[in-house]
């Protein structure tokens, strides 16, 4: 058996899908992977529903890639060392061109002695609104897209959130974390949307369905995945909110 | 003799259109819709698009497509960003020399297309009829059909020897044969399940 070219190195990952296409950037600790766009992605679609003009290709893995990434809730992102408004309890993360803020996995905030602490999620109705300002301890997310710090800040102190995202319905890339493993699963997503089209030359219930049931295995094994902390093996049940920091 | 081969050839074409294929470069405007260029060489016309082949400078390929899923999908298509390659083909046999291109393109593009031509054996002009060795773009197979065709013009031309009746008889060969030959470039088949096929 080969043993590859793999090695140990210091510092963190960066993967390649492939060589060429990979290219992520890492900045403070963190990887931003590159994305690989869908035209290219999707061409294993086109040669399966060989009729179907290409934009309807792409849009029906644009379409699946959302849906997988709505459904396993696997795709995370970071914003560090964001610093916090006097005042201000309510946050929005900005835009992307490509990702949409679905929901807050984990956040943390720097105190004035610059130690970190990881802020606990809960229910935002349950504040009360006359809390008097001070360093957050609580964070909930906001539908859609928002943060709420509790109680709310009486300084800029530097926070660390990583928000789960979806891709957009009108991107044009895919992040290479999410393809690297679940292209298969994403490709039978689109196939099922194509399969399922009435009247149309390639239309087969049968394959959709098939389609679908494969599909729906990936969004369980990436949920399950994300579960487990993004591990192999053991796990607690509930586990501490990773964060890299 | 020459303006009647012109005229058997054409009617070929009339009869069936994908008779004398051609692959053409079809310069693109800009814009979605796009017409067949004019003919050169030994095609006094292009009469149908048949299939699109590459984007002539990329080598990119064309996929042939119709045009209800994308109008429904986008039907905002028209005015989104024009490119020089185009991805996708579309036209209809009710206007077989208009096709529409996606994405619209920026006028600097060009496709490689298959189409059905109108062979021209004789220039306006006629300034040279040297086309004793002039080859006839359209298949051997078809070569004893346009002989019939060739003799119902002669039978039916005002000489001494017209016979109109055996002109017709002719070129009613020559329909049938041009009819019952396969077609030159077979359509692509739709995928089929198969069910269907059964």
């Amino acid at each position: 058996m080969s043993s590859g070219t793999f090695s140990l190195m210091p510092g963190p990952a960066n993967p390649a899908l492939d060589a060429a296409t990979y290219g992520g950037t890492q900045t403070a600790g963190f990887l931003t992977p590159g994305t690989t766009l869908i035209s290219q992605l999707a061409l294993d679609v086109a040669s399966t529903i060989k009729d179907c003009p290409i934009p309807i290709v792409n849009l029906a893995y644009t379409r699946a890639a959302r849906e997988f990434t709505r459904r396993s809730f696997f795709l995370k992102r970071n914003v560090t060392n964001a610093a916090l408004t006097i005042n201000q309890p309510v946050y929005n993360f900005s835009g992307d061109a490509s990702l949409e803020v679905i929901g807050i996995n984990a956040a943390a905030v720097q105190q004035q002695n610059a130690t970190w602490v990881d802020l606990r999620p809960a229910d935002a109705t349950m504040y009360d609104p006359n809390m008097i300002t001070d360093l957050p301890t609580w964070y909930s997310y906001i539908p859609e897209g928002m943060i709420q710090f509790y109680p709310t800040p009486n300084y800029a102190f530097l926070t660390n959130v990583e928000i789960v995202v979806q891709t957009s319905i009108n991107a044009t890339t895919i992040p290479n974390d999410l393809v690297s493993r679940w292209n298969t699963y994403i490709e039978a997503g689109a196939l099922q949307f194509l399969f399922e089209m009435n009247s149309q030359p390639w239309s087969d219930p049968v394959a959709a369905a098939r389609n679908a049931e494969l599909f729906q295995e990936g969004v369980g094994m990436a949920r399950s995945w994300r579960d487990r902390g993004y591990q192999k093996g053991s796990v607690r049940a509930t586990p501490r909110p990773f964060l890299a920091r | 003799m020459l303006l009647w081969l012109n005229d058997v050839l054409a009617a070929a074409v009339s009869l069936k259109r994908d008779i004398s294929p051609v692959v053409a470069t079809c310069p693109l405007v800009s814009g979605s819709v796009q017409n067949l260029p004019a003919a050169t060489g030994q095609y006094g016309s292009y009469v149908q698009c048949m299939e699109p082949l590459y984007n002539t400078a990329s080598l990119n390929a064309v996929n042939k497509a119709g045009m209800t899923l994308i109008q429904r999908r986008i039907p905002n298509w028209r005015t989104i960003t024009q490119t020089t390659d185009v991805t996708d083909v579309m036209f209809d046999d009710r206007s077989p020399t208009v096709f529409h291109v996606y994405p619209p393109n920026n006028g600097s593009g060009s496709l490689q297309m298959l189409v059905g031509g109108v062979p021209f054996m004789s220039g306006a002009g006629v300034a040279t009829l040297n086309t004793s060795t002039t080859v006839i773009p359209i298949p051997d197979n078809y070569r004893q059909a346009i002989v019939h065709g060739l003799i119902s013009k002669a039978l039916a031309s005002q000489t001494r020897r017209q016979d109109t009746q055996k002109a017709q008889f002719h070129w009613q060969i020559f329909e049938g044969m041009i009819l019952a030959s396969k077609i030159a470039i077979p359509e692509a088949t739709p995928r089929l399940s198969e069910k269907e096929q059964a």
